[in-house]
């Protein structure tokens, strides 16, 4: 291949570019195969999760009616409500403003995002873990088992799942316990119906067969012979409910179901400052926007995901 | 058909014993029920009064047997009396359901023209300014928090802007359909219609994008039937089925947003009902009341899905 002519590789619409225009050329294909703005936004988000006591400005449990309500530095004075008492002092120390009991918002986001990170993490790896046993056994084994597990998915999906929670908030008390018990309790769900229908596939392969024959026993044949083969798709559910995972963590906190305040998350910031929405908007907003841009962030990389692993999945799940 | 639509039945029936047995069994795993009953009460209570209500609520019977009788008055619709207001659970659901209903039907008209339009737009008109609109405008969908979207909906269209009313839904009167008493519904409707509709719009477009790549199709143009016949009379009628199905999935998530809208937009419906007097009173039988209507609106829901769909895709009948 070395020795082409210059009219050969014409030919084949093989060009040489100069050095600098192919690393560029390469950094723009690596964008494109790489959601890159999406993976930024997420590697923000754990950085800030977890160095969230070294990163934020104050105590995001302290403040003082001396210090409500004060709007971000950054923010031009016209767009500031006149019913607000401003100290420009106190105002310049917080970069994000001050929610309604004078606490800073940018410290409280930052101890959010933790939360969110550590809820959604255990959701989704306690769900990924009962919800492909599940599916696998269900479609592997068929008969009475694949009977009960079904028709479970399908009642568990009859319930109103906010409502419950209210239900269990009512009887049990808020805690943060509850509050897992309900993430863990929805987080299964979407992986069985995905998981079943692939086992079906798979188990039908004459590799399986043949590890039969071969005298494998059901649990090897299980783990090492269906597992492989409906992993990916696991993965790439995973990917993609996560984002719904923490939309519902936030509404939990917002209708008060989530972890008890005086905690900070973002629901439930959302949910104490909407009150004073017409002056002050910032306590309100800024969370929103961060629920907002991280979901879509999970959502693009689910579906990057999807794309690379398993692209069959996508007429399943788009 | 028939027996397609008793399987239905049949499965549905299931699905409403289920959940009914998991709130039962929840109610029973929390504190006892008496205490529930009688909540923080001032006054002295007597052992004998504790064991009078025990038998009045049934309390003192085998678990097995109250649930069948918790079931049986549900089939009734007697679902006690609301120990906040006094009044039978029944009668204030009766009260504010139309509310919760005319708020689902807007959302769902609403994510049904706006998802299988903006569908078909952005297939047709692939790779094209329509196309990208349409993708911003699911991928937006999906990702945002609906208690949120509604506070903003509030914020820009309600405060800032003024157009639209926010925090009553006005005296109703007159027409039904009148713009008078429609316009309280525009913003609670679009809120909660908005991430069904961005599934929708995602369905129809790729289903329709399968469609007017496949044969018959092609057939259809090279002998000269009018592009917007092809769209509308060949093509979306195979289209519109994933989307049909998928709004079975859609529901769940769906009524769960109806609760969360209708209480930051302070409309008066079940899920307002729900969290500021059954939660807040510690209202058992009014909350359980409405956790019921909420199972029942899905389940009626999917079942009409199940019907249409077996209407326009025959094939499903026989299976």
């Amino acid at each position: 291949m070395q020795m082409m002519t210059e009219i050969e590789r014409d030919l084949l619409g093989i060009r040489e570019y100069p050095p600098v225009i192919r690393q560029l050329r390469s950094a723009w294909l690596f964008t494109r195969r790489w959601p890159a703005i999406p993976m930024v936004v997420l590697a923000t988000l754990i950085f800030c999760g977890v160095f969230a006591p070294v990163l934020a400005t104050h105590d995001p449990y302290s403040g003082g009616l001396r210090s409500r309500h004060q709007p971000p530095p950054w923010l031009p004075d016209g767009m500031i409500h006149e019913s607000l008492r401003v100290n420009e002092e106190v105002r310049a120390e917080h970069l994000l403003g001050t929610d309604h009991t004078g606490r800073d918002v940018f410290s409280r986001m930052l101890f959010g995002a933790r939360i969110s990170l550590v809820v959604a993490g255990i959701a989704i790896v306690s769900g990924f873990i009962t919800g492909t046993t599940l599916g696998i056994l269900s479609g592997y084994s068929g008969g009475w088992v694949d009977e009960v597990i079904t028709r479970l998915v399908d009642i568990w999906q009859a319930l109103p799942f906010l409502m419950v929670a209210l239900v269990c908030v009512l009887l049990f008390g808020q805690s943060t316990t509850l509050l897992l018990f309900l993430m863990v309790a929805l987080a299964w769900n979407p992986f069985v119906r995905v998981i079943r229908s692939q086992t079906l596939v798979v188990k039908t392969q004459p590799y399986v067969d043949l590890a039969r024959v071969a005298g494998c026993s059901q649990f090897r044949i299980l783990t090492r012979h269906i597992l492989p083969g409906v992993i990916n798709t696991a993965v790439v559910i995973a990917t993609l409910s996560v984002g719904s995972l923490i939309l519902a963590e936030a509404a939990l906190s917002f209708l008060g179901a989530g972890v008890p305040p005086p905690t900070p998350t973002w629901g439930s910031m959302v949910s104490e400052g909407r009150a004073y929405i017409t002056s002050a908007w910032w306590p309100t907003v800024l969370p929103g926007l961060a629920i907002f841009l991280v979901v879509m962030s999970l959502n693009f990389t689910g579906d990057w995901l999807r794309d690379r692993l398993d692209p069959r999945l996508r007429q399943l799940l788009d | 058909m028939a027996r397609f639509l008793a399987r239905r039945l049949l499965s549905i029936f299931i699905s409403i014993i289920g959940a009914t047995a998991v709130i039962f069994i929840l109610t029973r795993l929390g504190p006892d029920p008496i205490d529930l009953y009688l909540g923080d009460a001032q006054v002295e209570v007597t052992e004998e009064f504790i064991a009078m209500m025990r038998a009045e609520l049934g309390l003192d019977r085998s678990l097995p047997e109250q649930y069948a009788l918790w079931v049986w008055d549900l089939a009734r619709f007697d679902m006690g009396q609301s120990l906040g207001t006094l009044r039978p659970v029944s009668e204030i659901i009766r009260i504010h359901i139309g509310t919760t209903l005319k708020l689902a039907a807007g959302a769902w008209m609403f994510a049904v023209i706006v998802g299988v339009s903006m569908g078909i737009l952005a297939a047709v008109r692939r790779a094209t300014l329509w196309d990208y609109v349409g993708r911003v405008f699911a991928l937006f969908g999906q990702a945002i928090p609906q208690f949120w979207s509604a506070v903003m909906a509030i914020l820009i269209f309600g405060v800032i802007l003024g157009w639209m009313p926010t925090g009553t839904i006005g005296n109703y009167d007159g027409f039904p359909l009148a713009w008078g008493n429609v316009k309280y519904y525009v913003l609670p409707c679009i809120v909660l219609g908005w991430p069904a509709s961005a599934g929708i719009m995602r369905l129809t477009r790729s289903a329709m994008l399968e469609i007017l790549d496949s044969e018959y199709i092609k057939l259809a143009r090279a002998k000269g039937v009018a592009p917007l016949t092809i769209i509308l009379k060949h093509a979306l009628r195979n289209a519109v089925i994933p989307p049909l199905t998928s709004a079975f999935v859609l529901l769940a998530d769906y009524l769960n947003g109806a609760l969360v809208v209708e209480i930051v937009f302070s409309l008066p419906g079940i899920g307002t009902v729900a969290l500021n007097q059954a939660v807040y009173d510690n209202d058992w039988p009014l909350l359980a009341g409405t956790v019921f209507c909420f199972i029942g609106i899905y389940v009626t829901f999917a079942f009409l899905a199940d019907i249409l769909y077996a209407l326009i895709d025959p094939r499903i009948r026989y299976e």
